[in-house]
């Protein structure tokens, strides 16, 4: 069962995902009995992902419950193709740290039930808030935020993911972090450009002429950002989208929040900007680094943001992406600039 | 040729914004069509800058081309021989421009990628490839979250 998006108006499909829902679950949990299903609602955010949420009512062992519940379903077309056991397996491995992040209650993997590969998670409290550290909050309430944000990212470094497995899971890079995140990147970009970059291979010839040696090996969110975050009144409830989650350089997921062209999200100004971040960093973690190592990350992370781009591109040209892209010169243009800074 | 293709994209987003948009409550529909209609405002605008775009970035890749022995003399004036398009045409793409464009950015990519290249002799490739995204004229900047570009998942 595979739908495009166009269609989603048409009452029948959430009917269809309805009923797909009601069998996975009757299937999954043996003990439960007047299993419903409550209308569901295709939210926002994620355009990676299909999000729909609902309510399930339930019996289990005689007792009545009731659980707000995410179904995170992959579309036909995405922004990123990513693996969804991946996912699945972070998550998991996650409910065991200290991290918030939301609990997976089931999985259909292959999407033998729903259609694609899909988890049902619960639903966290909170609102997803792009622009938290830009938006109309007092600037003391934001800069507890932009914290809070650093503090949770240097949380995830010091996930202990051979302790819980993430090694097996994700990969450990055999080679440097950078070439082998370089050469992921590189084949996604082969598998979806549709006419010559010569700005992204200047951009990758420089990459590959100044990669570094990671100093130590984390657990990298990849996607790091407060778009990725529930907000519940003052505090972060869930870190969400685990999909690009891998195990890598710790720097890239600061050169990923300290990337010039995402500070609108990452930084405020004249209070949280980039050496404010850093510093802010180093006396957080005593990690120390030289400056160009985090500058190879940013030039990095606005290389791969290109290329999600053109991923995007390339999805809607084949009619698989609702949304209308286009070639990325703004990024062009800031990513070919920073090489030359 | 009345309305001219412009006029008929400044009006479709009008109607799409002033008649359709309203009658659209859901919200993901409705972000969608925002993005459709911002999409036709930028090609009403970028329509007609593009046969010009493409013959300033055709003749600059020609000389960049030229320099590192590339292209020969004849095929380096190609772009003046072929004489520059009429920037006020209503019917804005050139599919020859274009398919000249591409091939041309073909050989610069296959240039950048040479590792007989040195470094230093690539910085006028960089600086136009700058100019070059400066003055693109279907450059969509995004606003996040719902617009062009921005989100990663």
């Amino acid at each position: 069962m595979r739908h495009d998006f166009g269609r989603e108006l048409v009452g029948s499909i959430a009917d269809e995902l309805r009923e797909a829902l009601r069998q996975l679950i009757s299937h999954a949990s043996s003990g439960a009995t007047d299993i419903r299903i409550s209308p569901l609602t295709r939210t926002s955010t994620g355009l990676s992902r299909e999000n729909w949420v609902f309510d399930l009512d339930w019996s289990v062992k005689g007792v009545s419950a009731r659980l707000p519940l995410i179904l995170r379903r992959d579309p036909p077309g995405s922004l990123l193709q990513t693996d969804r056991v991946h996912e699945l397996g972070v998550l998991n491995a996650l409910a065991q740290s200290r991290l918030p992040v939301p609990r997976v209650r089931w999985s259909d993997i292959e999407g033998k039930w729903l259609g694609s590969p899909s988890l049902v998670m619960d639903i966290v409290e909170g609102d997803c808030d792009w622009h938290v550290l830009n938006g109309p909050r007092p600037l003391g309430e934001r800069m507890v935020f932009a914290r809070d944000f650093l503090s949770i990212l240097i949380e995830i470094q010091n996930v202990d993911w051979k302790h819980l497995g993430l090694g097996s899971l994700l990969g450990v890079p055999r080679i440097s972090p950078a070439v082998t995140a370089l050469d992921q990147w590189e084949a996604e970009r082969a598998r979806v450009q549709r006419e010559s970059l010569p700005e992204l291979d200047l951009a990758g010839r420089w990459l590959r002429k100044h990669a570094r040696v990671a100093r130590k090996l984390t657990l990298v969110h990849g996607d790091f950002k407060p778009g990725n975050m529930l907000i519940d009144g003052r505090r972060v409830s869930a870190v969400l989208d685990w999909e690009t989650a891998h195990i890598g350089d710790p720097l890239e997921d600061l050169g990923w929040i300290t990337n010039p062209v995402r500070a609108a999200e990452h930084q405020i100004p004249d209070h949280w900007e980039t050496a404010h971040i850093v510093e802010a960093y180093r006396a957080m973690t005593g990690y120390d680094f030289d400056d160009n190592e985090l500058k190879w990350w940013n030039v990095f992370s606005c290389w791969k943001l290109a290329i999600i781009v053109i991923t995007g591109l390339a999805e809607g040209i084949d009619g698989r992406f609702n949304r209308i892209y286009h070639s990325p010169a703004w990024l062009f243009r800031r990513l070919l600039k920073m090489m030359e800074s | 040729m009345r309305p001219s293709v412009r006029e008929q994209l400044d009006q479709s987003a009008r109607l799409l914004e002033s008649v359709v948009a309203p009658a659209v409550s859901d919200r993901m529909p409705h972000i969608i069509l925002d993005g459709v209609i911002d999409n036709l405002k930028l090609l009403s605008d970028a329509l007609p800058q593009i046969p010009a775009f493409l013959a300033w970035d055709n003749a600059a890749m020609r000389g960049l081309l030229a320099d590192f022995g590339r292209v020969s003399a004849e095929s380096r004036a190609g772009s003046d021989a072929r004489g520059e398009p009429d920037s006020g045409s209503d019917l804005a793409e050139d599919p020859k421009a274009e398919d000249q464009n591409e091939a041309l950015r073909q050989r610069l990519a296959d240039l950048v990628c040479s590792v007989d290249v040195d470094d230093e002799r690539l910085a006028p490739i960089r600086r136009h490839l700058i100019e070059r995204a400066s003055r693109f004229p279907l450059r969509a900047i995004p606003s996040t979250p719902g617009g062009n570009a921005d989100k990663a998942s």
